[in-house]
């Protein structure tokens, strides 16, 4: 037998020493199709075994990841202009941006294609390639420094009449970020009102900046409007300096991924927790006791941005994210029955809500979040439970459409039932 | 034809197709068009790629058999896909190529007593797998990852790790249906007979499903499938897979009472493959592999640097070397799989076979053997250079690979660098208790023009070699036969009269299996598209 020790290795650095190049990702995708399905180990049934909430609903290859890689690639080499296709803006917006292909990805190929696919929306608004529903959150982002088009005044009406600190004028060890959704949404109040009422109760020191908070960026981010983000990254960088604050505790997974994730590629530095590893924390440490009996079987709902999303990429190392304390506050509450979906945690579903996809393709938003609904309603729980404001309203909203009676929370309203 | 006629044309085969399924279901937009003009292959990033027309999305065999009567009316070429992976297969190449993209033909159906499964096209392996295992069923795995097409893959060449007991995929086809080229619907097996179902493959009397089916498939030059049925064998697994971890660290535990994995290497391939013989005349076993160290290596990593990392410090070459992989499992009971253990551990001694260190074992198992199961990283091998080359897969018995594999390792070594390192990869993948082997050896290709035009080389020389020695290989049987079949007892003149008469305008994927328009010239046409 011929023995060969040829010690020929590829030429190109790319494929030796891990660096992320835009280009040789697209290059790369060898559309395996993997970026349609979860972790393959993981499939339990045939009905909920797709990962994409974009190739599922829309079928055509274009819609998969594999596919925007392909059109990247042909844009990036100039085989495809923006004029030639009509289809172009709605094939790379009607995307989640959940990062689920993201994950299968890097699974087999140790690539980075959400990456490629963000890179791709910021080219896209910086050659004046934008959607009409997306100028509208932006300009009224521009303006009031929120996702909702609301007045910047109204932004703290949140927390009226409760006893709490506000950070302009008061010092307090850390700041409440309630983030836009919460902010505005009367419906979602009392997530807001439930936080604060269970970090005050463990006699955590928090505070609110009211009617100065601002967006976090995350969403400007995603949608590709870089420019908007960096100056609310510098924006918010500054005001929770001056306030004097040691960390920010925040309910809004988009939120928590932006402050942890998008800020220090950005160059700046918030230290943030999620409310729910802060309870966790403050549970663990016997600061929070949940004694009361909450009698109900429910199934968890990971957001994309507090769990897969939530931290930076290391080749090779897990796709780590907030997966277990949200489930271990469950898991506390007595009475509280905790049944798993099929697709979690890092290959969890997404509700639908992000990426731009709510504010531009509603109808989309509202089939994603029907499919998780199902998904839920197959465990037999009588609730689907998230840690993301996001999240909970697209799925109230997908329920109220249908006509379902699977009751819809966050962790935090739970906890304080159960103080 | 002029400019505005091709145009005419184009808006009429469109509306065509919008008029059987509708507009949601059909795009000629540049951007969809796009994303299935490519992949991973050497092959295409020589050649470009090339968009097709148009994509539709049938929703059934009805569908599909007014697309091809359409095809007929209009003369337009057409094809179809599973995943995706394979493009070079069915590829849009001519004026109004038209591309049938399967999503929405995705329904299984389970028959647990009679062990078989009926699938559509965009129905994957992972889909079936978990459905089959929560009923004590089991489908192999295939090579390329379970996230392919089940239809597509027992067409199509479908080795899977527990071939060895489950038999090459093509031989698990029960019933099916077909859509043919003139249109007409055609059922093999026991579904020829109506209410007889899908429990046979073959006959009764002269069957079709051997000319679809063939070694390699027909790539959809001689019909479309649109329903099969697969065997399902024994699963004496839990219902799911009991994994930890998360992605792309997991790992699976499976119950030492039913699964058992003996990894043992040997000085040189002959000696291992010499054991190899002993284990299959003792029927030991569900799994039996010998793998080259390279796929030790690539399925193992689970990034491009650990990869790297593992491969210049020699880990795999070092402790894989010529290792043979056996898995006893409990199909019967507990006292066979004793038996089997025993028997095993003979052969492992008379043959002199060493057993891997526990650091081996536990860095391979729980990670990667136990997925056999249900998956494999298949498309890990792309990661190390982009690409992915071959110059020698051949179907033959199990000694051949001592004979068949030196001459290729000196056509790859030719050409190395610019290949990347294999270190001889020596695959031997038995089927059927040893009844054959797939021998193979493939390499990293880095993903640039320079590598690829020499992997295109190291290609031809290896087909023009194979063709002389008469070997079946996977680059002689997916080149045209038009160019091929005279090596192989003019296979193509056949072939052509089979598919003038089932495809009498050449529009089923008229790329693949046959160059129709060479044969007209008197010509063979090129070895790779």
């Amino acid at each position: 037998m011929i023995q060969i020790k040829t010690k020929s290795l590829p030429s190109d650095d790319y494929y030796r020493k891990y660096y992320w190049d835009f280009r040789k990702d697209a290059w790369n995708c060898s559309r395996c199709a993997c970026c349609k399905w979860i972790d393959t180990w993981e499939v339990k049934s045939a009905r909920f075994a797709g990962t994409c909430p974009s190739s599922g609903r829309y079928k055509f290859d274009a819609y998969s990841c594999q596919g925007r890689l392909d059109i990247a690639l042909a844009l990036i080499d100039g085989k495809l202009s923006y004029e030639e296709s009509p289809k172009l803006l709605d094939i790379y917006y009607q995307c989640d941006t959940c990062g689920a292909c993201d994950v299968s990805c890097k699974r087999s190929q140790d690539l980075q294609p959400l990456n490629v696919m963000l890179e791709v929306r910021a080219k896209l608004v910086k050659d004046g390639q934008i959607l009409p529903a997306h100028k509208a959150v932006i300009d009224g982002l521009k303006k009031e420094n929120n996702m909702l088009q609301k007045s910047a005044a109204d932004r703290g009406k949140w927390a009226k009449g409760m006893n709490i600190k506000n950070l302009t004028k008061e010092k307090a060890e850390f700041a409440y970020h309630a983030g836009c959704l919460l902010s505005f949404d009367e419906g979602l109040w009392p997530v807001a009102r439930a936080g604060i009422e269970v970090l005050k109760s463990a006699g955590v020191d928090i505070g609110i900046m009211g009617a100065s908070e601002m967006c976090c960026g995350g969403r400007a981010y995603d949608m590709g409007y870089r420019d908007e983000f960096y100056r609310l990254a510098d924006l918010n960088e500054k005001a929770l300096k001056k306030a004097g604050v040691k960390e920010v505790i925040t309910s809004c997974a988009d939120g928590y991924r932006a402050f942890k994730v998008l800020y220090p590629e950005a160059g700046k530095q918030v230290e943030v927790q999620h409310i729910v590893e802060s309870v966790y924390s403050l549970m663990k440490s016997g600061k929070i006791k949940l004694n009361k009996e909450v009698p109900l079987t429910v199934t968890y709902h990971d957001p994309c941005r507090l769990g897969r999303l939530s931290k930076p990429y290391v080749p090779g190392e897990p796709i780590d994210g907030v997966y277990e304390p949200p489930r271990e506050i469950l898991r506390a509450i007595p009475g509280v029955k905790l049944v798993e979906m099929e697709r979690i945690k890092e290959y969890a579903w997404c509700c639908g809500a992000g990426g731009g996809v709510k504010e531009a393709y509603p109808d989309f938003s509202i089939w994603t979040a029907s499919e998780r609904i199902e998904e839920a309603k197959a465990t037999g729980a009588e609730a689907i439970v998230t840690a993301c404001p996001w999240c909970e309203k697209n799925f109230k909203e997908a329920v109220a459409q249908k006509g379902d009676k699977i009751k819809v929370y966050d962790v935090i309203e739970l906890v304080k039932a159960a103080l | 034809m002029t400019e505005t006629n091709i145009a005419e044309m184009h808006e009429t085969i469109y509306k065509g197709l919008v008029d059987v399924l509708g507009a949601e279901n059909v795009s000629d937009d540049p951007a969809v068009l796009q994303s299935y003009s490519r992949d991973y292959n050497w092959r295409t990033v020589l050649t470009g790629g090339a968009r097709p027309e148009f994509i539709v999305l049938p929703g059934s065999t009805e569908d599909i058999q007014q697309i091809v009567k359409l095809a007929n009316r209009y003369k337009f070429p057409y094809s179809i896909f599973g995943s995706g992976f394979h493009m070079p297969l069915p590829r849009g190449g001519k004026r109004y190529w038209c591309m049938m993209s399967p999503q929405r033909m995705n329904k299984v159906e389970i028959d647990e007593q009679n062990m078989y499964a009926i699938v559509e096209p965009y129905v994957t392996f992972a889909q079936l797998s978990a459905e089959a295992m929560k009923r004590g069923l089991h489908v192999g795995t295939p090579i390329c990852g379970s996230q392919a097409s089940v239809l597509a893959n027992h067409l199509f060449m479908g080795y899977h790790s527990t071939s060895y007991r489950t038999g090459y995929s093509p031989a698990n086809i029960l019933g099916s249906q077909w859509v043919l080229p003139n249109g007409e619907i055609l059922r093999t097996g026991s579904l020829a007979n109506p209410k007889c179902g899908y429990f046979w493959g073959e006959g009764p009397g002269l069957s079709l499903i051997g000319l679809f089916k063939a070694l390699a498939g027909s790539f959809g030059a001689l019909g479309t499938a649109t329903k099969l049925a697969v065997k399902l064998f024994p699963w004496p697994g839990p219902q799911s897979l009991p994994t930890e971890g998360i992605t792309p660290s997991k790992k699976c535990e499976l119950s030492d009472d039913k699964f058992r994995w003996y990894m043992f290497t040997y000085p040189t391939l002959e000696k291992a493959i010499n054991a190899m013989y002993e284990i299959g005349k003792a029927e030991l076993g569900l799994v039996l592999l010998k793998w080259p160290t390279i796929w030790f290596a690539w399925y193992a990593a689970k990034s491009r640097e650990e990869y790297m990392k593992d491969w210049t410090e020699e880990y795999w070459q070092k402790y894989t070397k010529n290792c043979v992989e056996v898995c006893i499992s409990a199909l019967s009971s507990r006292k066979q799989m004793q038996y089997e253990e025993k028997v095993l551990m003979e052969i492992i001694q008379e043959t002199g076979g060493q057993i891997v260190s526990k650091d081996v074992y536990r860095k391979w198992v729980p990670f990667n053997a136990n997925n056999r199961f249900r998956d494999s990283y298949g498309p890990r091998f792309n990661r190390i250079g982009g690409a992915f080359g071959e110059v020698h897969l051949v179907w033959d018995s199990l000694d051949d690979p001592l004979s068949s594999l030196p001459p290729a390792f000196e056509i790859a070594d030719k050409h190395t660098p610019p290949f990347i390192d294999h270190d001889n990869c020596d695959n031997v993948w038995p089927v059927h208790l040893l009844t054959g082997a797939l021998s193979e050896l493939d390499f990293p290709v880095e993903k640039n023009v320079e590598s690829c035009e020499e992997q295109a080389k190291a290609a031809i020389e290896s087909v023009e070699h194979d063709m002389k020695k008469g070997y079946l290989t996977w680059l002689s049987i997916t080149a045209p036969l038009s160019s091929t079949g005279p090596a192989y007892s003019n296979l193509h003149l056949i072939m052509a009269k089979i598919k003038k008469s089932l495809d009498p305008y050449n529009l089923a994927n008229p790329t693949r299996l046959i160059d129709m328009d060479a044969m007209e010239k008197g010509s063979g046409g090129a070895l790779f598209h």
